[in-house]
């Protein structure tokens, strides 16, 4: 069996390599893509310690308890990779909101707020504090110098690495153990072995030292990636979506991806699928080249089995050089270009936790460095998988092949394709040129076998479109995310540190920094808080703000965000921001985002608070502002460096501007902006490079099924030549008919494009990936380049063949 | 036999048919010629196995643009030859006699002015083969065409108005001669 398996490969030299091709090119995209998601996925984990801390859960313990307690760090059922204590001294409120903590070195290094100069403080009297902090303090950080805190005086003996944007709202102040004060709250930090699940481990230590799970704060930046809470079964996922009032499609979707990362698999079974589908296509038309060969055998007297082991054997083998050399050329390529792709799947897209918010200069360097230090891991599992999953579809694809053999009578399998017998029209009482009805008939045999490849040819188009669109809108969405989240795409963005709403920028403050000539788009926002009543019949989900009504500061001022009130109406808290007019013409782009998605420059940090973002928001022209709630200073201002102005002397030229304002922080975001745009590129310049790649892959299957379809008849245009037909007759009669498979294929990509898969896409891009607008179709010069290029492929896919027929002797054909 | 149906090009010499030096002629002028000259009934048929018997005999005649098939004739061809009844019949339902009277039918369809027979009858059985050339040889006569048929059966060379011996590639002199049935060597 291996013998004739092995034959055949050397015997169909042409049908060995297009099935070998198709192997490595899409064994190539398979592992090449699921190695750029598994490394981006790990990026994005590494990258997340750093920001967040490499701790997965932290525990709020009284000091007592804290301190009886003795950890041990081996379990039979979990495993403590490290754990570290921060204990809570004081905190004060001026001039900005800081805590007086007491650290030891386990929870420094998990946290990465490590001593980077001088030492941790050993006396009541001293600190060690970030640069960050200490630039707040208006402090130079030199060590030995005495700082005056809430009128205390304390001694600078180090200083701490600076924390990443997620905790710099809170800025913190290192104490020694020695230092007193009120608080009593200690925070344990836990890091379990990532090798095992860690919901598993963390209820295994609390069920060990009787600690009560709502202690527990889990560090889920991180903590998702790595099994950071039992995941819910698919059957209850999709049970709750169907049946439930509160559950729908899209639930299930966002559920699966949360719970078992479903792009990553939903990816990896579609390019299987892909696979499958191309090589089985190239296959079949390979071994309907030798049914009738297969015919003879069985009348030899092998069995059907053994034919099949052989197709599957040849299949095999083909497979196992193949699969093997596509996933080092698809892992060889992209390790290579990995610098420039790492940022493609990232996991964070273009939100606001990507802006590394009010970081000092020396954060900034140091987060800009972390993407450039991404490295590739190749992803052994699901080249594993991949494999097992293509080389079971290759085998059944084997055996489908032989049992569609076996539904023939041995005559039939030995005379071939028949079908056309059922027919019994004479052609020639309507059809001036029999040679169109002739190839008609041999490239249009089965309407199930037409149809089968009409959709293989239109597969890569259509898969080439849906990129394009996605490309297209994603385009669109990165810009607007900038504006909306992160200061209007603005380069420099001026907020109050501080959760008073009187605490503002003002007026005057603005005017000088609007007629500054370095800067240019100095849009001023004023903001305030409202109150909205509404009827209790009309809050259909009541519980909907029963997690953020907890949030301290609404708790302290209002009660909640949500408050329900004695006559039993509620009164939500929203945001009224007041937008100067050059702002007022940009949100028209946003119409339909500004009300139902988010408010463009939505301000997230200025309360403070944690629950507060994404909230309701009424936005007015900065007049009426004024004139209905006498608002007449500013909360915030987004600004640009103007043309041909070096960006560091426009921030010095507004830093300048707002020294004399309270609390007034500046923000940065020129690197930002930067990054974001080179993400966008590697994006798009990914999703294009694959788009091409299924494209070609597909091409290449049409050339295959064409050319096949051309020489399988090879005699039978021998002997139409030879009855007479003119060279350019020939070629007038089989380019018409790749024209009519290239028009139906086109035909075919535009119906499933604009009747399934454009809708598929809009469904996942608001649903799913959340874009905050999807107006962008595909441009029509590249829809028009897709189906002209898929004309010309079916033109030349015939043609190529057609000359190799025409350049043959008539007589070598026929006999 | 190729040489004179213009399915090969001569590398040297000249082939004249009805006083037209063919391997003069271009491509297109010599697929053309043979279109409208020549008839070919092969060995193994050569039908196309797509279509059916009445569409087989039609096929030349539709290259030629704005020759409109004559129903009569194909009729009167087919009748002629004994397969009108199978006229919707496709190649693979037809016994081998059938086939090569189908493959005679298309070669006439065209009324060309030489048949190129080349063992006509190497793949029927003996009856068959005299009913096949007994038809061969009244179409001959009926349309006034020239036959030129390739054999190996002598039997069937002695029906032939004028036999040629070939021998290792070379026409043998010696044997060449007139049937003695006919008395020239035109049909």
């Amino acid at each position: 069996m291996l013998k004739l398996a092995y034959s055949y490969i050397r015997y169909y030299k042409s049908q060995t390599f297009a099935i070998l091709a198709s192997i490595i090119l899409t064994a190539a995209l398979l592992s090449g893509i699921s190695s750029l998601m598994y490394s981006s996925r790990l990026n994005s984990l590494e990258n997340n310690k750093q920001i967040y801390g490499d701790w997965h859960y932290s525990i709020d313990l009284d000091a007592d308890t804290c301190n009886t307690i003795q950890i041990e760090a081996q379990d039979s059922n979990y495993q403590m990779e490290c754990y570290g204590k921060k204990s809570i001294k004081d905190m004060t409120a001026a001039p900005y909101p800081m805590y007086f903590v007491q650290t030891d070195e386990a929870y420094r290094q998990m946290a990465h707020r490590q001593i980077i100069d001088g030492q941790y403080p050993e006396d009541a009297n001293e600190i060690a504090a970030d640069r960050y902090t200490l630039a707040n303090l208006s402090s130079s950080g030199t060590l030995g110098e005495v700082l005056s805190i809430d009128g205390q005086d304390f001694i600078l003996t180090g200083i701490v690495e600076s924390s990443w944007a997620a905790d710099t709202d809170e800025m913190e102040l290192f104490v020694a153990n020695s230092f007193t004060g009120p608080g009593t709250r200690t925070l344990l930090y836990l890091q379990f072995s990532e090798d095992e699940k860690l919901y598993r481990q963390l209820n295994a230590f609390l069920n060990k030292y009787k600690i009560s799970g709502d202690a527990v704060q889990s560090n889920d930046e991180v903590t998702k990636f790595l099994s950071g809470e039992p995941p819910e079964g698919i059957y209850d996922i999709i049970k709750f979506g169907l049946t439930n009032e509160e559950g729908n499609f899209t639930y299930i979707i966002l559920k699966l991806q949360s719970e078992y990362n479903l792009a990553f698999y939903g990816m990896l079974l579609l390019l299987c699928i892909f696979s499958i589908f191309i090589i089985h296509s190239i296959f079949s038309i390979s071994v309907s080249k030798r049914t009738s060969e297969y015919g003879i055998m069985e009348t030899l007297g092998i069995s059907g089995m053994r034919i099949g082991g052989t197709l599957i054997l040849e299949l095999w083998l083909l497979f196992l050089f193949g699969y093997p050399s596509g996933c080092l050329l698809g892992n060889g390529i992209l390790r290579l270009f990995y610098q420039q792709l790492n940022r493609v799947f990232t996991v964070k897209g273009t939100g606001n936790a990507d802006i590394r918010t009010a970081l000092s200069e020396t954060d900034r360097i140091f987060a800009g460095a972390d993407s450039g230090n991404a490295v590739f891991h190749t992803a052994w599992n699901a080249i594993a998988a991949g494999f097992v999953f293509l080389l079971t579809a290759l085998a059944i694809a084997g055996f489908s092949t032989v049992r569609s053999m076996h539904r023939q009578s041995l005559r039939q399998v030995i005379n071939g394709d028949t079908s056309f017998i059922k027919r019994r029209h004479i052609y020639s009482f309507r059809n001036p040129n029999l040679a169109h009805v002739i190839v008609r008939k041999f490239m249009f045999p089965r309407r199930r076998r037409v149809i089968g490849i009409l959709l293989s040819l239109s597969l890569g188009g259509c898969m080439f479109l849906c990129s394009a669109y996605m490309v297209e809108n994603l385009k669109v969405h990165a810009d607007m995310s900038l504006k909306s989240d992160d200061g209007l795409g603005s380069d420099y963005r001026v907020s109050i540190k501080s959760d008073i709403l009187s605490d503002t920028i003002p007026a005057q403050t603005v005017t000088e920094i609007k007629k500054t000539a370095e800067l240019s788009e100095v849009y001023a926002t004023r903001y305030t808080l409202g109150e909205l009543t509404i009827q209790k019949r009309e809050l259909e989900w009541d519980k909907y703000f029963d997690q953020m009504n907890k949030s301290s500061y609404f708790i302290q001022r209002f009660g909640g965000i949500c408050v329900q009130k004695e006559d039993g109406s509620y009164g939500i808290k929203y945001n009224i921001y007041g937008y100067d007019t050059g702002l007022l013409e940009q949100l028209q782009e946003f119409e339909i985002a500004a009300i139902v998605s988010r408010p463009l420059a939505r301000e997230t940090s200025f309360l403070n608070a944690d629950s507060w973002s994404n909230m309701q928001s009424l936005i007015l022209p900065n007049r009426q502002m004024y004139e209905q709630y006498g608002i007449y200073d500013y909360s915030f201002i987004n600004a640009s460096a103007a043309d041909e102005t070096d960006t560091g002397i426009a921030a010095d030229r507004l830093l300048q501007k707002i020294q004399d304002v309270p609390k007034a922080v500046l923000q940065d975001y020129t690197t930002a902006i930067e990054t974001q745009k080179g993400h966008l590129r590697q994006q798009q310049l990914f999703f294009s490079g694959i788009a091409v790649i299924l494209l070609v892959i597909s091409l290449f299957h049409i050339m295959n099924s064409m050319n096949y379809s051309i020489l399988s008849h090879q005699r039978e245009y021998g002997i139409i030549r030879a009855m007479g037909i003119t060279d350019a007759g020939f070629y007038n009669m089989v380019l018409q008919m790749g024209l009519l498979y290239g028009l139906l294929a086109d035909l075919l990509i535009f119906l499933l494009y604009n009747l399934f898969l454009r809708r598929v896409m809009d469904y996942y891009m608001i649903h799913i990936v959340q874009f905050l607008h999807i107006g962008k179709t595909v441009p029509r010069e590249i829809t028009g380049s897709v189906m002209v290029l898929n004309i010309l492929i079916a033109a030349a896919a015939v043609i190529i063949p057609a000359r190799k027929i025409v350049k043959s002797q008539i007589i070598s054909e026929i006999v | 036999m190729n040489l004179i149906g213009g399915l090969d090009i001569p590398t040297e010499g000249n082939i004249f048919i009805k006083g037209k030096d063919i391997s003069s002629l271009t491509r297109k002028e010599l697929t053309i010629f043979r279109r409208r000259n020549i008839g070919f009934v092969f060995q193994n048929y050569s039908l196309m196995p797509v279509l059916n018997v009445y569409d087989n005999t039609a096929l030349p005649i539709t290259f030629d643009r704005g020759n409109h098939i004559s129903r009569g004739y194909i009729e009167e061809l087919l009748r002629e030859l004994g397969i009108w009844d199978k006229r919707k019949k496709y190649p693979n339902e037809l016994s081998g006699g059938q086939q090569q009277r189908t493959a005679i039918a298309r070669a006439l369809a065209n009324r060309p002015a030489i048949l190129l027979a080349d063992e006509p009858t190497g793949n029927l059985d003996s009856k068959t083969t005299v009913e096949v050339i007994g038809l061969l040889k009244a179409s001959c006569r009926k349309y006034s065409q020239t036959i030129l048929m390739v054999t190996h059966n002598e039997a069937i060379a002695q029906i032939c108005d004028r036999i040629i011996h070939i021998e290792d590639g070379m026409i043998s002199p010696g044997i060449r001669k007139l049937s003695h049935k006919g008395g020239d060597d035109r049909c």
